[in-house]
């Protein structure tokens, strides 16, 4: 049961990473478009894949060290 | 000088000295940001008992004050360092300005002193709970003080995101009290306040953004305009709703704190997209700050219940 809870979690982490991740771009290029400000890139927008990609690896490793 | 005079201006004397010393103490408690503290150990009690529930662990009122007092002394100390470093900073803040140090209404060794015997009770108290506590309190006061304060929030739009770890401690504290070591409970602790913590505090960084770029600090909206921060605020969140799933998944929470996590997270989500549309920014951010702060706090309190 508890396996199966952390492979939909997972799943649904991934799935929201990379809806998450076509969403800023696509916001980018709208912005660009409508003549927005224009959002430059910095280290706080590779920082985000990094935590985020960092917790789901530590989590997945925990969860199914736990029960296995 | 009549008797009635010098009667009068002793009066006047004693009552001025007992307003300055009313302003002393309240300097002394305004310096530790008690709202901050507060807001802290809410989530630290969560974590303790999110860990009583779970584990059925042994543990003692006197346990839960010293991990209490200990965590709160520890953040008090955090608070006043940062009154130090930010304090030429606050002057241009008319929000901090009115502060002690700004003011020059206490000397700066008389307050770095005052920080210091604060840490030493709080570690202290931490340590009669364990050592594991002792350190992550100790690694929550230089994440805020060094980490946070001193180096990344002058010098880059990544302090909010680093200087997470310092507000992810609290509740972490509060678990290891009680079961004395670093697992999933743990884990899900800090990474629930660590991905709560960019949505939180760029919503104040937008309202608040005139201010900051009067004071010389680089956040995100400051540097990179408020586009870039709504869309920092997306990705974090969605990272931060499956974490809440997991509380569920790996029985530290019941159904009801399952259902509460995923509307309110979900509905967050929303008001956070919405925000790219024509709205007031103002409004908009002010809104959404106090609500995550109503999110969090409606969280904590069904992780202590066990719901």
């Amino acid at each position: 049961m508890q396996n199966t809870w952390f492979q939909l979690t997972l799943l649904i982490s991934v799935l929201l990473y990379v809806a998450a991740e076509f969403f800023s771009v696509w916001r980018v290029r709208k912005s660009k478009q409508i003549g927005n400000e224009v959002v430059r890139w910095d280290w706080a927008w590779f920082c985000y894949p990094g935590v985020t990609l960092g917790l789901l690896i530590v989590l997945a490793w925990y969860g199914w060290g736990m029960n296995p | 000088m009549t008797s009635v005079q010098k009667e009068a201006d002793d009066l006047t004397e004693s009552v001025m000295a007992g307003q300055i010393n009313q302003s002393i103490w309240r300097d002394l408690i305004t310096l530790t940001k008690p709202r901050i503290i507060m807001s802290n150990l809410v989530t630290a009690w969560a974590g303790f008992f999110l860990a009583v529930k779970h584990d059925a662990a042994g543990w003692t009122w006197i346990e839960w004050l010293l991990m209490t007092l200990g965590s709160a002394l520890v953040m008090a100390s955090g608070c006043v360092f940062n009154n130090i470093l930010d304090r030429e900073m606050d002057q241009r803040m008319a929000r901090t300005q009115h502060r002690a140090l700004p003011m020059q209404r206490m000397s700066v060794t008389f307050v770095l002193t005052y920080g210091i015997l604060l840490g030493l009770a709080g570690v202290s108290s931490l340590y009669l709970v364990n050592s594991l506590s002792a350190i992550l309190g100790l690694t929550g006061w230089l994440s805020y003080v060094w980490l946070y304060t001193y180096w990344l929030k002058r010098t880059s739009t990544l302090s909010t995101v680093w200087g997470g770890i310092a507000g992810s401690i609290p509740p972490v504290i509060g678990y290891c009290a009680v079961t004395n070591s670093f697992d999933m409970g743990a884990l899900l602790l800090f990474s629930f306040l660590y991905l709560w913590q960019p949505p939180h505090f760029l919503a104040l960084a937008i309202r608040r953004r005139e201010e900051y770029r009067a004071a010389g600090f680089p956040l995100l909206p400051v540097v990179h305009g408020v586009e870039a921060t709504k869309i920092q605020m997306v990705r974090y969140l969605a990272a931060l709703i499956p974490v809440t799933l997991l509380f569920y998944g790996c029985n530290f929470a019941g159904p009801v704190f399952l259902v509460t996590s995923i509307v309110l997270g979900l509905y967050w989500m929303y008001g956070l997209v919405r925000g790219f549309g024509p709205i007031e920014e103002e409004k908009w951010a002010k809104r959404w700050f106090f609500y995550s702060i109503w999110y969090l706090t409606a969280l904590s309190v069904l992780l202590m219940l066990g719901w």
